[in-house]
């Protein structure tokens, strides 16, 4: 049976394996999303309506290459924070807004991303779609995505974050792009595949039927790439270390150290030091007359001139 | 004023002609934004509110990133053009009081902890306005979240409740709220586990009052959960009758 559920929502108060998009409270099991509830099976699950790409383990997406640093690439794969990839190792040169395939080898706590398997791809376009339709737009054991490749002629890659690169003519690609919003708008109806297959023979006259060339990936970079070296090795841009130090030409010979200092005269005898005389300190400080005796008793000041002290006049009474 | 009114008359009916504790008429259409991950637009008597929602994407500036969590931040705005005399539209310490207080209740309901280091953005815009706006627009947001298919407990469900002319009533207009003995209570709630996750009262009440409050709020959430639900579900059912 399939039911529509919003999140909080039960989803079924027998006790079953949680499956995906639901929790537990209380013994029942309920839904944490909108989505189709199933609950005939051992599992209980939601398959989600709507929502983002959350990056797993071992999906293969589609990414774009976006900045590139010095130690690697900060690749958009449509999650939360674009991946890093780090250059080590690679002979692939990537360029800003490449289309690339890549596989997730890890997904740490923070949902930070680690790519392996990058291949950039040679032309084509992308279209964005909703991630969590992938498993629709793949079918059982790729039923859908063949009908979709059959349809239209165009060459599909289908990334599990929600985007797909697609190769074909123009007219072909915009008939793929329609049916993907089909299969959107409509992924929780049934009969999906043969609904589409029946759509696509419609219009078949817009078929791509040209033949594509085997290779979807750009290999150009791979040949003639000299192998990075590592840091500490060979220096700062590869290739052998030069000698002399970095940007300088070979070291010159500029004869004997000279004496006495760099590019300076030998030093002029001045003669003994001069004395300036020592002997015991004088009294009452430098340069000063000895202390003259102010003699005792009592500071005197003249009070009547000093504004401070003068005594307030009395304030007139209102 | 000089004339007082009759908040409730005779045959137990309010103002508008509504029961005690009937709602007024409440219309919710999510995805209405094309740009936003899930929207929602909800007229609730005169009160007309819009609802983007953006997310869980990533925290920026990095300092505000929590890497136990994600930040819920709720923006709650009112046009200038909302209320009778024009409204300065620079935000007020009323509008940041009602964002912290709302996102701290959809927090209760989100799964903050699955998206470490991202922020959930909820733009609530008032259009127009007649009392109860902040459970309007806590009610839309809740919808436009559930329709971005943001992992959530529940449903926030909020309704405010309050009294008038010395009667318990729910869901107050303006009029109501200006009632001289006026009690105004904003109060929302998961409906599944009734925890309740708002609550902000103006004037003064006794304690057996209060406690028949809470329980008509609790009631009136519920009614407020299944206009909730209908919105969202109606928008495949929709689909399944134009292909069927």
């Amino acid at each position: 049976m399939k039911r529509i559920v919003v999140p909080g929502e039960l989803v079924t108060e027998e006790r079953k394996k949680v499956g995906e998009n639901v929790y537990v409270r209380e013994g029942k099991i309920y839904s944490e999303t909108l989505g189709i509830a199933e609950s005939d099976s051992d599992f209980a699950r939601v398959i989600p309506l709507q929502g983002r790409y959350m990056p797993k383990e071992g999906d293969t997406i589609v990414g774009l290459v976006g900045d590139e640093s010095f130690a690697g690439y900060s690749i958009d794969i449509n999650s939360f924070s674009p991946a890093f990839f780090r250059k080590e190792g690679v002979r692939k040169k990537l360029n800003k807004g490449n289309m690339v395939m890549a596989k997730i080898t890890s997904v740490n706590e923070v949902n930070q991303v680690e790519l392996d398997e990058i291949k950039p791809f040679l032309g084509g376009d992308l279209i964005n779609t909703s991630p969590v339709k992938v498993p629709r737009i793949i079918g059982k054991n790729g039923s859908m995505l063949e009908v979709l490749t059959n349809g239209t002629g165009v060459q599909v890659v289908v990334g599990k974050n929600g985007r797909i690169w697609v190769k074909g003519s123009e007219q072909a690609v915009d008939l793929l792009r329609e049916v993907i919003k089909k299969i959107n708008d409509e992924a929780h109806l049934s009969n999906l595949t043969d609904r589409m297959k029946a759509y696509l023979d419609e219009r078949a006259d817009k078929k791509d039927l040209s033949e594509h060339p085997e290779e979807i990936f750009d290999n150009s970079s791979d040949e003639g790439y000299e192998e990075r070296p590592r840091f500490g090795r060979g220096g700062f841009r590869g290739g052998p270390r030069r000698e002399g130090g970095f940007r300088g030409g070979p070291r010159r010979d500029f004869g004997p150290r000279r004496e006495g200092g760099f590019r300076s005269a030998p030093r002029r005898d001045f003669g003994p030091r001069r004395d300036f005389g020592s002997g015991p300190r004088r009294e009452g400080g430098f340069n000063s007359a000895p202390r003259r005796d102010f003699g005792s008793g009592p500071r005197t000041f003249d009070r009547g001139e000093s504004r401070a002290f003068r005594p307030r006049r009395p304030r007139e009474e209102f | 004023m000089d004339e007082e009114l009759t908040y409730v008359n005779d045959a137990g009916l309010r103002l508008d002609g509504r029961k005690v504790d009937e709602l007024r008429p409440i219309k919710i259409t999510p995805s209405v934004l094309t740009r936003a991950e899930g929207s929602c637009y909800l007229e609730w008597g005169r009160n007309k509110i819009l609802v983007g929602v953006y997310g869980p994407r990533e925290a920026l500036p990095q300092h505000i990133q929590d890497p136990t969590k994600s930040i819920v931040n709720f923006v709650y705005r009112m046009a200038s053009f909302s209320v009778p005399e024009r409204r300065n539209p620079r935000p007020a310490r009323r509008d940041i009081e009602i964002s912290m207080v709302c996102s701290n209740a959809l927090e209760r309901a989100l799964l903050v902890n699955r998206f470490p280091n991202t922020k959930i953005d909820i733009f609530t815009y008032i259009m127009d306005s007649n009392a109860g706006t902040r459970v309007a627009a806590l009610t839309a947001a809740s919808v436009a979240l559930a329709d971005a298919g943001i992992p959530m407990t529940d449903l926030v469900s909020s309704v405010a409740i309050g009294r008038a002319g010395g009667t318990l009533i729910t869901d107050l207009t303006k009029e109501e709220e200006d009632a001289p003995d006026a009690v105004d209570m904003a109060f929302a709630m998961l409906p599944n586990t009734e925890e309740i996750v708002l609550m902000q009262m103006d004037g003064e009440i006794t304690k057996a009052e209060f406690d028949e409050l809470v329980e008509l709020g609790s009631k009136s959430c519920k009614k407020v959960y299944e206009f909730q639900k209908d919105a969202l579900k109606g928008k495949f059912k929709q689909n399944d009758e134009s292909v069927n």
